[in-house]
């Protein structure tokens, strides 16, 4: 009896002991924000979260490449809804890319770690002052890429910059205007605190970063050039032009210093090439990274267009029809495609394959497993998400330039994309109007990286001359409709009018 | 609560007018008594059971036993009164069951974490095999089943789902020796199958083609089907004959048990083998049992058993849960052709791999009673429970396009107890009875497993992944053969403690009036620690009516009513919710397995996908009211109980999606109560005089239970969960569907809003002629969630059994019957069928097609021919067109038994004291509006998605002895 009511009386003492059990799963406020540990795997948290808002269901192409685009869907009829602008298909798919939830977790969590940097500074005395600046920059332009993003799939979107943790209010769509104009300063502002390269003894990131070298860090983080870059694209979406050629002329003097250079058609098109891993010379870029056990089967223009020869399936989802092919690239000699001008044949296959079949696959993208293997065997990639590239930002100044009256500075930028693809320079006798020209080029440089979509709207919005198209701008319908669910769970937002 | 008062009234009164006329005879019986709610195991050890689900199928009022697959082995269900967890996730179903209590060891089952790193979630991780298989029912004296929470409370938060599951093993025999046996061998026999092959495809898409289809979608006609010479697709379909095949089953089990009343003991051993007819499917399970009681000294008894077994199962070779397994899905243009010879050769593929699934429990006890004075008496009472399941897997690369597939996993559940219990038992002038109890449990629970894979190894000959073991090297524990960036590593673990305090005391009077009182204090690790502690109390009443008013009326034997009221808190599923806001890795996407890193760095952030935990997440806890009466009639030839609950599961916690502007999917918010209210009834009569040499004994058991939702968190009306509506007044196992009322066959039958001018149209979308005609509800003109009605239930209404037991010189026949009415199947395999445009020409599971695509059942002209390219998806399930009524009576078990020690020639003096042959058929026919397959075969969801195996026909003959 006497033991019993000792042995009450310990397990009493203990039950706080007993009971007070850390999951193994889950790491509690308390122990999070306690060093610099903690700031980086939350940093890479957010480029983790970003990388999954892009990869879900491809979402980066069906949003920018899909729609009215040069890709057609084979059979997948929820990918021909969206190519043919169906977007309220009742498509499983569609439902999916109409909900915005999972850039809404890339902003919420750039938000926490803006909130909670503090702390970390405060308790790790091996967090410097200039790590700190550069994560907060860091951060401050993934939140503003997410909402730039996020308005040029939807139009106006809620605006939220504090992470309201635990006290979640409903929030309005907000005019994108508001948006882009806070998106637009964030971005200038990450850009005056952001390095070129990190790891690299850059006067605003000196020392290894996190301890890492500069290879580590190539091309994955966003960077002073990445900065600028996006400004050019946000200033250009919504036609400031006079602010976007000032953006992109920071990128054209600068992109040395960051490691970036003109591509090669050849680095651009072979599977060990440009889209494969990560580089400096990736502006902006979500990679897989392969060595690091990173590469996944979704998420990749691959699992879409590559098909027999090159993997082993047996068609692919979505190609290029060959009449498309032969209207796109009618220059000879274009590195990217042409056709022999004596035997009819193309002369390469680098952006399409199996050209004589009823459908050719789209060759461009292919880092098939490592990207060191034509074994077809396996459908597993890690090719990055390239958001923008050098190429891409020489195109959108000379857009710039172009549209300022800037005709001969346009041209040459023009005229030094054509010569690395090995076409005859710009003609304007034979080819017409230089805008129409430009958006041409950029079709086919950049045909599978997600822009397409996006260019078709600005150049519209230039040229004013499709009035359907321009009562798609008027009408909201070149924006993506909100999800169901979302209009469920937030009473105060509202459908775009155009899918009511 | 009144509705019911009014059915019961009716029922007590047939029951008392038709006993009168079964005859006033009270002489003794041979024939086996049923107590409500109780199995005994003499009348059940006969059936080859594969598991206690399919003991419990139909055998107890109130307890519904839903499998969905008869593959041996297979995970079961068991609900007791309903459910209150809506099941939006396979992983509610973990949530739900009951806890089984073998000998006072709460059994651990296994913990769903494992699908937070799956992509599909068909199949728990590793060999995924129903722990409740691994007993073995030879060995055990009575399975009851324990509603009540007057009963039930002692056990706290494990009876939070209804009550628990009691089972008590057979005790050693005391002053003699005592031999068992008892085995059986038989045959699962194979089903008829309608087989189909191209032509019959073809033909029943070209229906479709020709109305509808246009030039280009003509062109993408599946390539098997478009050629009618290839043999393989349009020859003979025959693969039924390689997949469907007559397979033995057998048991066998032996126990000797000795002993005198100072010390005795059992030792058990038996092996049984589980097949079924198709997909070579089958499961073995080898066990043994030792049990020990000893009194060294007076009031002082020392008990202790130990039991393991293990269970090895031949899985089925489904492409889809290879699939899932791989996380990775093979082109999927050409389906498995349905002819014999290339479905061998495929088949004979797999003879290059191996699936090895094994699971190991063990679990014992170790129990001190002491009694201390005459009053005093104390128990203590050490256990515990592991289980281990191993499965290694290997896929040649002749299997899947040359890839090659390895994968390991070694997970175990692990849970150690100590109960205390102090016991004041007092009886003063034989009139008042008093019991105060005392006690404290702790239960530790551990789960944990170790899971990697690995794709694309060098050949199909090195079939493990071997690292090197140099630790000096640089190269230490890097793999030797496969390339590390192919190979993924999983770990996980999961803890929970539970600490708990009661009190009890009871009074009863003369036999004639009783109540009782207890007080318990739950601690659990997974609740938020400002809120550790629970507390709550249960109140029984009970009145014997007989030894009250009734001793004068023999026709009544006995007459019990009694009451009680109880709340038990329920336990949080998992350790995260302990921690409020927490941060994990989320860095994951559809379509593709599990993700932690970026860039080589592992990323940790909110848990934005698994929704928001914050602080002030408290108990949630289930208040039970039983009112019931156990009475037997006419010389206990008549027994009847019967219970009306009324059980409410309050302040559960439920996901609640919310503002998406956040980046969560949901917030985890207290405030779900769930009301499940109902009847048990069982019935049990010996209708022939007691003196007559045949006996026959009639029994019933029925459960009558309404599901309602009471209340949403944050005073929510309704709720939509992925394609689920919850909605305040009605239940949660409820259809959410459009009525289908047709089609649409010209476009100028399609309403037109006269006011607006604007077409009928699905969610923005035209409605076209060749599209369903659904109903518009709210009458504005457009098709959408709001036109969608909640219809019918997954759950059965109406479920039980009814048994005939008949005995005449030795003979007894046994009759048993399994029904459950009231319960809606969505036929999705037919629904899958039509929608074949979007299934083919993809690569994900949506397109898959089994072997069983070869097969044809259900009617298939009985649907309209929509245009299946349709942007309205018209061959959606969520529409009433795929409803059925999934209502059903099964003929569960006939058997027939001879005692030959009851035969004349038999002499006494022989030293079998029981030698019992028998036979046994089981499953032998189902009667039920069902147009589709087995009726019992449906998910979680109520959707019959063909992926269950049948419940195979099993003919068996066997002997039972005793010496």
């Amino acid at each position: 009896m006497k033991y019993l009511l000792i042995f009450t009386l310990i397990f009493f003492t203990s039950c706080k002991k007993a009971l007070d059990i850390n999951s193994s799963h889950a790491v509690s406020e308390a122990n999070f924000w306690n060093s610099h540990e903690d700031t980086r795997t939350a940093l890479i948290g957010v480029y983790g979260l970003m990388r999954a808002a892009m990869a879900d269901n491809n979402a980066w192409w069906m949003y920018g490449e899909l729609r009215n685009g040069d890709f057609s869907a084979l059979q997948r009829q929820d990918m021909k809804a969206i190519i043919r602008s169906d977007l309220r298909a009742a498509y499983p798919l569609l439902q999916s890319l109409s909900n915005w939830r999972r850039f809404y977790a890339v902003i919420n969590a750039a938000n926490m770690f803006l909130e909670h940097v503090g702390e970390v500074k405060a308790r790790d005395p091996k967090y410097s002052e200039q790590n700190m600046r550069v994560d907060i920059a860091q951060m401050r332009f993934m939140r503003a890429y997410a909402y730039f993003f996020m308005v040029s799939v939807w139009g106006d979107v809620p605006l939220i910059t504090t992470s309201h943790d635990g006290e979640f209010e409903n929030r309005p769509r907000e005019s994108q205007q508001t948006v882009l104009a806070f998106v637009e300063k964030e971005m200038l502002q990450s850009a005056a605190d952001l390095p070129y390269r990190y790891s690299a003894d850059d006067p605003q990131q000196s020392g290894s970063y996190y301890n890492e070298t500069s290879t580590r860090w190539a091309g994955v983080l966003a960077r002073k050039l990445t900065a600028y870059a996006l400004l050019a694209h946000v200033a250009a979406w919504e036609g400031k032009y006079v602010d976007a050629s000032v953006y992109g002329q920071f990128v054209l003097d600068n992109y040395s210093k960051a490691g970036s250079y003109y591509l090669g058609t050849e680095d651009l098109t072979r599977s060990g090439g440009f889209f494969k891993w990560k580089q400096d010379n990736h502006i902006l870029g979500f990679n897989f990274d392969w060595g690091h056990v990173d590469a996944t089967f979704s998420g990749h223009l691959e699992e879409m267009t590559l098909a027999k020869p090159v993997i082993d399936k047996a068609l692919p989802d979505i190609y290029v029809t060959k009449d498309t092919i032969l209207s796109v690239f009618d220059q000879p000699l274009d590195e990217r495609f042409s056709l022999d001008t004596l035997t009819g044949a193309p002369t390469s296959e680098r952006y399409f394959a199996n050209f004589n079949s009823q459908v050719p696959i789209f060759n461009k993208v292919k880092v098939i497993q490592d990207g060191n293997t034509a074994d077809p065997s396996f459908r597993i990639f890690s090719s990055t998400i390239i958001i923008t590239r050098l190429e891409n930002i020489t195109l959108l100044q000379a857009e710039a330039l172009a549209v300022i009256g800037q005709q001969q500075q346009a041209i040459d930028l023009l005229n030094t994309i054509r010569d690395l693809r090995r076409i005859k320079r710009y003609d304007q006798l034979r080819e017409g109007d230089l805008i129409d020209a430009i958006f041409r080029e950029r079709r086919k440089e950049l045909m599978g990286e997600g822009w397409r979509w996006f260019d078709l709207i600005r150049y519209n919005k230039i040229k004013q001359n499709d009035p359907a198209f321009m009562q798609m701008i008027a009408n909201g319908g070149i924006y993506w409709p909100v999800a169901d669910e979302i209009i469920t769970q937030n009473p105060l937002i509202k459908q775009n009018p155009y899918w009511q | 609560m009144r509705s019911f008062v009014r059915i019961i009234i009716p029922c007590l009164a047939v029951l008392c007018l038709t006993i009168p006329a079964l005859g006033q005879d009270t002489s003794r019986s041979a024939v086996v008594q049923l107590k409500a709610d109780s199995i005994p195991l003499q009348r059940e050890d006969i059936y080859p059971y594969a598991s206690l689900q399919q003991l419990l199928k139909g055998n107890a009022a109130g307890v519904y036993v839903q499998e969905p697959s008869g593959e041996p082995g297979s995970i079961g269900s068991i609900f007791l009164r309903g459910t209150a967890i809506p099941f939006l996730s396979s992983k509610d179903i973990y949530e739900a069951q009951p806890t089984v209590i073998l000998d006072g060891i709460p059994l651990i089952m296994d913990h769903p974490f494992t699908f937070d790193i799956q992509s599909f979630d068909y199949n728990h991780l590793g060999p995924a095999t129903n722990l409740l298989s691994a007993i073995d029912l030879n060995n055990i004296a009575t399975v009851e089943v324990v509603k009540d929470f007057g009963r039930a409370a002692i056990y706290g938060p494990r009876a939070a789902n209804g009550g628990v599951i009691l089972i008590t093993t057979k005790a050693p025999v005391t002053g003699r020796r005592k031999i068992s046996f008892n085995t059986y061998f038989g045959i699962v026999q194979r089903p008829g199958i309608f087989t189909t092959n191209a032509k019959f495809e073809n033909d029943f898409r070209r229906k479709f083609y020709d109305k509808y289809a246009t030039t280009e979608q003509q062109q993408t006609y599946p390539l098997y089907l478009r050629d009618s010479t290839n043999a393989a697709y349009y020859g003979p379909s025959n693969w039924t004959d390689l997949y469907y095949k007559n397979k033995p089953v057998y048991g066998v089990n032996a126990s000797l048990s000795s002993g005198t009343d100072r010390a005795n003991f059992m030792f058990a051993a038996g092996n049984q083998r589980s097949s079924n007819s198709a997909d070579n499917t089958r499961m073995d399970r080898y066990n043994a049992m030792f049990e020990i009681n000893m009194v060294p000294l007076h009031n002082f008894t020392i008990s202790s058993m130990i039991s393991a077994s293990r269970l090895e199962r031949k899985r089925n070779t489904w492409l889809r849960d290879r699939f899932a397994e791989m996380q990775y899905l093979p082109d999927l243009s050409n389906p498995l052709p349905p002819n014999k010879q290339l479905y061998g050769q495929y088949l004979h593929e797999y003879t290059k791999s191996f699936d090895d699934n094994k699971t190991n429990e063990v679990n014992g006890y170790f129990k001190l009673n002491v009694t201390i004075a005459d009053d005093f008496h104390f128990e203590s009472n050490f256990g515990f429970d592991y289980n281990e399941g191993v499965r290694d897997v290997f896929y040649p690369s002749t299997l899947m396009e040359t890839v090659n597939y390895l994968s390991n996993y070694f997970g175990y559940n692990q849970r150690v107890y100590f109960n205390n219990t102090l016991t004041y038992h007092h009886k003063w002038n034989f009139k008042h009875d008093l019991t105060i109890e005392g006690g404290e449990v702790f239960q530790s629970d551990y789960n944990r497993y170790n899971y990697a894979y690995a794709y694309k190894g060098p050949n199909d000959l090195i079939r493990i992944n071997l690292l090197y073991s140099d630790n000096t090297q640089n190269n230490y524990l890097s793999p030797k053969s496969f390339n590390h960036a192919l190979i993924f590593s999983f770990m996980d673990k999961q803890r929970h403690r539970l600490l708990s305090f009661y009190g009890r005391m009871a009074y009863n009077y003369n036999d004639k009036l009783d109540f009782s009182v207890l007080m318990r204090a739950d601690g659990s690790s997974s609740a938020q620690p400002d809120n550790w502690w629970m507390y709550s109390p249960t109140f029984t009443a009970g009145l014997n009516l007989k030894n009250t008013w009734l001793q004068d009326y023999n026709a009544v034997n006995n007459l019990r009513l009694h009451a009680s009221w109880g709340r038990v808190g329920r336990l949080l599923p998992d350790d995260r919710f302990g921690e409020g806001p927490q941060y994990t890795s989320d860095l994951s996407f559809s379509n593709n397995p599990v993700r932690f890193s970026y860039n080589g760095f592992p990323g940790i952030s909110r848990a934005y996908s698994s929704g928001y935990i914050g602080y002030g997440i408290t108990w949630p806890y289930t208040d039970q009211l039983d009112i019931g009466a156990d009475a037997s009639f006419l010389g206990n030839r008549v027994n009847a109980s019967f219970d009306v609950y009324n059980k409410i599961d309050n302040n559960m916690i439920l996901g609640v999606p919310f503002s998406a502007e956040y980046g969560y999917t949901s917030q985890f918010k207290n405030g779900m109560k769930v009301r499940n209210q109902g009847i048990d009834l069982s019935v049990q009569a010996s209708v022939l005089p007691r003196n007559s040499k045949l006996q026959w004994v009639p029994g019933i058991n029925l459960n009558y239970n309404r599901n309602t939702l009471l209340a949403l968190p944050g005073g929510l009306d309704q709720l939509v969960v992925g394609d689920k509506l919850l909605q305040v007044g009605r239940s949660i196992d409820q259809y959410w569907v459009l009525q289908n009322e047709g089609i649409y066959n010209r476009d100028s039958d399609i309403p037109v809003n006269h006011t607006t001018g604007k077409q009928l149209n699905y969610k923005g979308i035209p409605i076209l002629a060749g599209d369903p005609r659904w109903k518009d509800l709210n009458n504005d003109n457009i098709i959408d969630d709001k036109d969608k009605t909640l219809k019918g239930h997954v759950m059965p209404v109406v479920s039980g059994g009814f048994s005939n037991d008949i005995y005449w010189r030795g003979f007894t026949l046994g009759v048993s019957f399994y029904y459950a009415l009231g319960r809606k199947i969505m036929n999705a395999e037919m629904a899958n069928h039509f929608d074949f445009i979007n299934r083919e020409g993809k690569i994900d599971m949506s397109a898959v097609k089994e072997i069983t695509f070869w097969s044809k059942a259900g009617n298939y002209d009985k649907y309209p021919i929509y245009n299946p390219w349709s942007t309205v998806d018209a061959y959606r399930t969520d529409q009433d067109l795929f409803l059925e009524n999934g209502s059903f009576l099964k003929l569960r078990n006939l058997s027939l038994q001879y005692d030959l020690t009851r035969a004349k020639w038999w002499k006494r003096k022989y030293a079998l004291t029981k030698f019992i042959v028998y036979a046994t058929a089981s499953n032998l026919f189902t009667i039920t509006p069902y147009t589709g397959g087995d009726p019992e075969l449906t998910d979680y969801n109520g959707f019959d998605t063909g992926y269950g195996l049948p419940v195979p026909k099993t003919y068996t003959i066997g002997l039972k002895m005793d010496l």
